[in-house]
């Protein structure tokens, strides 16, 4: 997987290349843009742009839960330019905490269950411990969907946005689900 | 078969008598390689015939396929498989188009547009399986980075927060079936559904919770027993060699009556038909209870129900009452006043069934015992079905036709494996064999007692805690009845899964279980049913999905929803399919699969036998991969993947964590937890990259591993051999040598004896479940296996009755807190409107069962003032994945198509032939299709108002050689809330004229 140009093909003005995490994981619907062009790695990572104007262009890749990369390129008459991205994954100082609580006991729910946050790739999830409490820090700014998974309990959504810095306190009131069923055989 | 021949058998009412009389069994080829330059007919003579069963509907029709040289000549009906004796319905004759489509997927594929939708073209490039195989692991890898595998001090999986899923399918083998719930689960995920879920959930629930199997009663050919049937279902046109064995008990004199929306083509053989609005069911089914029990009352069963019901006992389980037929307290004085309100007056009103046609209904069906009840979608799929299916379980009760030759509750289920594929769980909430998966710590726990208690057995430790209540007896003393009967129904299942998977279950050391953390590789917490699965795909909760033969882009109830979660930008999508369907064209990676003659493998039908099906040629393609080939070396790709980057099962990460080596022994074995030592199967474990991987040897060692009647390990036999416990014994080597143990390639229609002559059991043709009984709960059946129900109607300990109690009032289905207009109130069933209801003062009298516990989009009558209800052809299957790319049937049905009455007609505004915008509140654009004019349809008086109805055909999608709208665009997705089965039958629409 080396950048560079991969030489004359009969594609004219061809950019593309592969987008992977630094861990190695592979960046499915990252948005990649290039000059006013814009598309979405495949589920190898894969991007690709055809008949770009020629000359110098920025290209750039975002993906939520993912540092930003821009490269430039050269994109010429008749040459495949190939431009790789490995994105380290994004770091930030704000945080997102609190309790998960019966809503009609308004007990709180003890090392049952999880609270998934969700991102692209891979979810983040935190088992809720012996106190009730979730937390999930150093996430960058930005706007989040938390959702509790507990047995016996409906489950209970949330989306929240984080400024730098900010810490955000969210108590969740799971409702017990109200299912009537039986076993099956 | 040429195309003339196929027009001509497929117009003769569907069904045609093929004259082929001297084929048994596999029979020897006789040909040469020159031989195939001959014509057809010389090669038809002279090629080898292969027994197989057709991969259509549930009926289990036995066909031939004719090969030479590895190239299929003919495909025809079996004239020596007891259920067709021959004959076929239209798909099967067309069947050979299906093995040979040019349309046929050939190769792995990878899409290389990024972006989804309906109207996006993926722009398919070839790639190698290796490169599949490589992607999908390292997405599932990818997926699975940091899903914890420690809760507090417990070791486990949580299945429902898994962010893997499975699809599928009804259309496989069993072996197949259950090798993909061994991969989920492998996985840690219990986020796995399939067809099932959304065509007989309810049936399961509702017979589940009344006999203790959710399955056809009787069986197929039964049907010549009976001497009057109430049919809700349109089996001429979509269980037509079903319809075949109504049709010979007719000839002996049996009554048909049918009850349907639509004047079908079931319709036109019965001697009592009635139309109904969709959504009405239970209403009808109570009142006939009523009909007996207050005009009737000499039909009632007393001794039935006094021997094998808890008719005769309170609610709280104390009795048996002698004065049960007149106390109010009693369950069944409770049922007698719960139904007096469902008088006739009152289900015309409902119903729309006029008083007089209803009690000619309930008089003839009541009066010619035994009397059959055969039904299907129109009434399964409804927001109240469980409660439907209940009261036609109570009816068959108190009239006695239970267990009975001719009787039963006859669930006509839809896709050729789908009993099969339902007993092997591929549902989000069982494991195996309707064993439910570890829910919680203290069940866990339990279970390592249980292992203790029989440490040789079981492979416990040998001096730790044993499980405090080992009898019933001991049971009862500590009342923990309800304890000991779930654990002895789960415990010996996860016990056998523990060896054949080669995963740890229990605490460790084990030695003091309440102490000691929970160590568990099975997924623990049930998954997402499949409407919300697709809510969690959409909401980024689920990150992969892998759908094998299954369309839910058009088989899911508001398939918008489906195909919005399909087109979510980081959802990677893996589809195994032999032709491009809808679901394909959102995907990812686009798999070869191959059809069921190019492969082989055990199928259940509705009936519930269990039928072999032999491999006839080699896939068409070199890339079509069979499913067990596929199935085993993509566990085996996913897992090197895995152990790489450190995911592991939690036993592994407990041993990584804590120095430790779990093992467990039976006999003098010990056993690894490692499922490579069991994978594909424990009787043949493969090597990746080192053994070979054949399709044919895999599904033989499965077959086994599912239904071993025995398994010596260490010198120990093994306390329950069968992984499947419903399966168990059909694999018995030492007495059936001549089918090498799997009795499920018997082929001998020899009676077994006088009743099985008398009553057409055919117990030596293949085998059924359990232990090879054809009517369930029948105690008259020689080798009668399961001659008496064992439903526990009230699970508290001091109210147990014993296991042959069919239960009238279901504990199961009893919740009081609900308000008593709610049949969980009364644990027995009421009338409970649709979500969408057309008349809303029957919808205050009779509030709908569903609860809001996700939103929906829904209209009022106000808006949408027709019932739109759904219906399947005789030509097209389910879907249409296979048959809408097969021509012979595109041209028999080319197009998608409204039927409506002509007084309806006159309303819009549209003539016959004319096209009109169906709209309901899921597509209030609405989807344009013809309206067919017809006096199939009527409009019924409920409440005293007209109400028109519409009927739509589900099967057609924008894919395919035939495209068109898909009725599922319109349907309702709220679900019945016992069985998690979505509302497709019925919802409120409008019609304009386009």
């Amino acid at each position: 997987m080396a950048d560079g140009t991969a030489g004359i093909d009969s594609e004219k003005r061809k950019l593309s290349g592969y987008v992977y995490s630094t861990d190695r994981a592979i960046l499915n619907g990252a948005k990649v843009t290039c000059d006013e062009f814009e598309t979405l790695t495949l589920a190898d990572g894969y991007y690709t742009f055809d008949e770009l104007p020629t000359g110098m262009l920025e290209v750039s890749v975002n993906l939520k839960g993912y540092q930003s990369k821009s490269k430039k390129v050269t994109i010429k008459d008749n040459e495949h330019t190939i431009q790789n991205f490995i994105l380290n994954k994004a770091q930030g100082t704000s945080s997102i905490k609190g309790n998960i609580r019966d809503s009609e006991t308004n007990e709180p729910i003890l090392n049952k269950g999880t609270v998934i946050l969700i991102l692209p790739i891979s979810n983040k999830y935190k088992p809720i411990d012996a106190n009730g409490y979730y937390e999930f820090d150093n996430l960058p700014a930005g706007t989040y969907t938390l959702s509790t998974s507990i047995p016996e309990y409906d489950d209970s959504d949330i989306v929240l946005t984080l400024l730098d810095g900010e810490s955000k306190l969210h108590d969740f009131l799971c409702k017990k689900n109200r299912e009537v069923e039986p076993a099956w055989g | 078969m040429d195309r003339r021949n196929f027009i001509k058998i497929a117009g003769a009412a569907s069904i045609a008598s093929l004259a082929l009389k001297d084929i048994i069994g596999k029979s020897i080829p006789t040909a040469n390689a020159s031989d195939l330059t001959s014509t057809k007919y010389e090669n038809y003579k002279i090629g080898q015939r292969v027994p197989t069963i057709c991969p259509y509907c549930a009926g289990g029709c036995g066909l031939i396929v004719t090969t030479l040289q590895g190239k299929i000549i003919e495909v025809e009906g079996d004239p020596n498989h007891p259920i067709n004796q021959g004959a076929t319905c239209s798909k099967a004759a067309a069947a050979l188009q299906l093995y040979t489509s040019d349309r046929r997927i050939l190769y792995p594929m990878k899409r290389t547009n990024p972006l989804k939708g309906k109207d996006e073209d993926p722009q398919w490039q070839q790639i190698s399986w290796d490169e599949a195989y490589s992607t999908i692991s390292n997405k599932v890898k990818d997926a699975l980075t940091g899903v914890p595998y420690k809760h507090g001090s417990n070791y486990y999986y949580n299945g429902k927060d898994n962010p893997i899923s499975w699809l599928g399918s009804s259309y496989w083998n069993n072996e197949e079936c259950y090798l993909a719930r061994k991969l989920i689960s492998l996985l840690g995920s219990n986020n796995v559904e399939h067809q099932a879920r959304k065509c007989h959930a309810s049936t399961v629930a509702a017979l589940g919770s009344t006999f203790g199997f959710g399955a056809m009663t009787n069986h197929v050919i039964d049907a010549k027993n009976s001497k009057c049937f109430l049919i809700m279902s349109n089996p001429a046109e979509s269980h037509t060699m079903e319809f075949k064995w109504v049709q010979e008990a007719v000839d002996n004199g049996a009554t048909v009556i049918v009850l349907d929306p639509r004047f079908t083509r079931t319709a036109a053989k019965a001697h009592i038909y009635s139309r109904y609005r969709s959504g009405s069911e239970a209403a009808i089914f109570l009142c006939i209870i009523r009909y007996v029990i207050y005009e009737k009352h000499e039909r009632l069963d007393e001794t039935f129900l006094v021997t094998r019901t808890n008719a005769h006992y309170k609610t709280d389980g104390e009795g048996p009452l002698a004065d049960w037929m007149t106390n109010t307290e009693s369950i069944f004085g409770k049922l007698k006043a719960l139904v007096n309100r469902y008088t006739p007056d009152e289900v015309e009103r409902i119903s729309g069934i006029p008083k007089a046609k209803f009690l000619l209904v309930a008089d003839t069906f009541s009066g010619n015992k035994p009397s059959n009840i055969y039904y299907s979608m129109g009434t399964t799929q409804h927001s109240n079905a469980t409660q439907a299916i209940r009261a036609h379980a109570i009816l068959q009760l108190l009239l006695g036709n239970m267990g009975k030759p001719g009787g039963g509750v006859n669930a006509l289920r839809g896709i050729s494996n789908v009993q099969g594929s339902t007993d092997m769980n591929l549902l989000s909430h069982l494991l195996m064999g309707y064993r439910a998966p570890p829910v919680t710590m203290e069940e866990l726990k339990r279970y390592q007692m249980w292992k203790n208690t029989d440490p040789e057995k079981r492979g416990g430790v040998t001096n730790g805690t044993t499980y405090p209540w080992a009898s019933l007896s001991e049971a009862e003393t500590l009342s923990k009845v309800i304890e000991y009967r779930t654990d002895a129904r789960l415990f010996p299942t996860w016990n056998s899964l523990e060896y054949h998977w080669g995963v740890y279950v229990g605490t460790w050391p084990g030695i003091d279980p309440d102490n000691e953390p929970v160590v568990c590789d099975l997924p623990v917490v049930k998954g997402n049913p499949i409407v919300q699965l697709f809510r969690a795909i959409g909401d980024g909760k689920i990150k992969v999905l892998l759908c094998n033969g299954e369309n839910p882009a058009v088989s899911v109830a508001n398939v918008n929803m489906v195909r919005d979660a399909l087109s979510s930008e980081h959802l990677f999508t893996v589809v195994n399919e032999i032709f491009e369907t809808e679901t394909a064209i959102y995907a990812d990676i686009l798999l070869p699969g191959t059809v069921q003659i190019e492969r082989s493998g055990s199928i259940t039908n509705t009936g519930r036998w269990i039928q072999w099906r032999w491999k006839a040629v080699e896939p068409l393609g070199e890339e079509c991969k069979p499913e067990l080939a596929y199935l085993t070396e993509l566990y085996q790709n996913i897992r090197s993947t895995l152990k790489a980057a450190n995911i592991k099962l939690p036993s592994e990460k407990y041993e990584d964590e804590n120095s430790v080596q779990i093992k467990r022994t039976v006999g003098t074995k010990e056993l690894e937890n490692n499922p490579e030592t069991t994978w594909p199967s424990s009787f043949l474990p493969l090597t990746l990259g080192t053994d070979t991987v054949d399709a044919e040897a895999i599904a033989e060692a499965v077959y086994m591993e599912t239904a071993a009647k025995s398994i010596i390990v260490g010198g120990v036999n093994l306390p329950q051999a069968a992984a499947n416990v419903l399966y168990k014994t059909g694999y018995d080597p030492d007495n059936y040598p001549e089918v090498g143990g799997n009795l499920s390639k018997r082929r001998d229609i020899t009676p077994a004896d006088s009743d099985d002559e008398k009553y057409g059991y055919y117990k030596n043709w293949a085998f059924s479940w359990m232990l090879n009984q054809r009517v369930l709960y029948n105690p008259d059946e020689t080798n009668p296996g399961l001659s008496s129900f064992f439903v526990w109607f009230a699970m508290d300990s001091d109210t147990w009755l014993g296991i042959d109690k069919a239960a009238i009032w279901s504990k199961k289905l009893y919740n009081p807190t609900k308000p008593i207009t709610n049949p969980f109130y009364h644990a027995m069933p009421l009338h409970s409107e649709p979500v969408e209801s057309p008349d809303p003062a029957l919808a205050a009298e009779y509030p709908t069962m569903w609860d809001d516990r996700f939103p929906v989009e829904k209209g009022s009558s106000a808006d949408y003032p027709y019932v739109l209800t759904t219906n399947r052809l005789t030509e097209h299957m389910q879907a249409g994945s296979m048959t809408r790319n097969l021509p012979w049937l595109v041209e028999l049905h080319p197009e998608m198509f409204v039927e409506i009455s002509s007084e309806l007609a006159s309303i819009i505004g549209v003539t016959d032939g004319s096209y009109v915008m169906v709209k309901t509140a899921r597509k209030p654009a609405g989807i344009r299709v013809i309206a067919s004019i017809t006096d199939r349809m009527k409009p019924v008086t409920v409440n005293g108002k007209t109400v028109h109805q519409a009927a739509m055909p589900w099967h057609w999608g924008f894919k395919g050689l035939s495209t068109g709208p898909s009725a599922n665009e319109l349907t309702m997705d709220a679900v019945d809330v016992s069985a998690q089965i979505p509302e497709t039958k019925t919802c409120l629409c409008n019609i304009q004229k386009a």
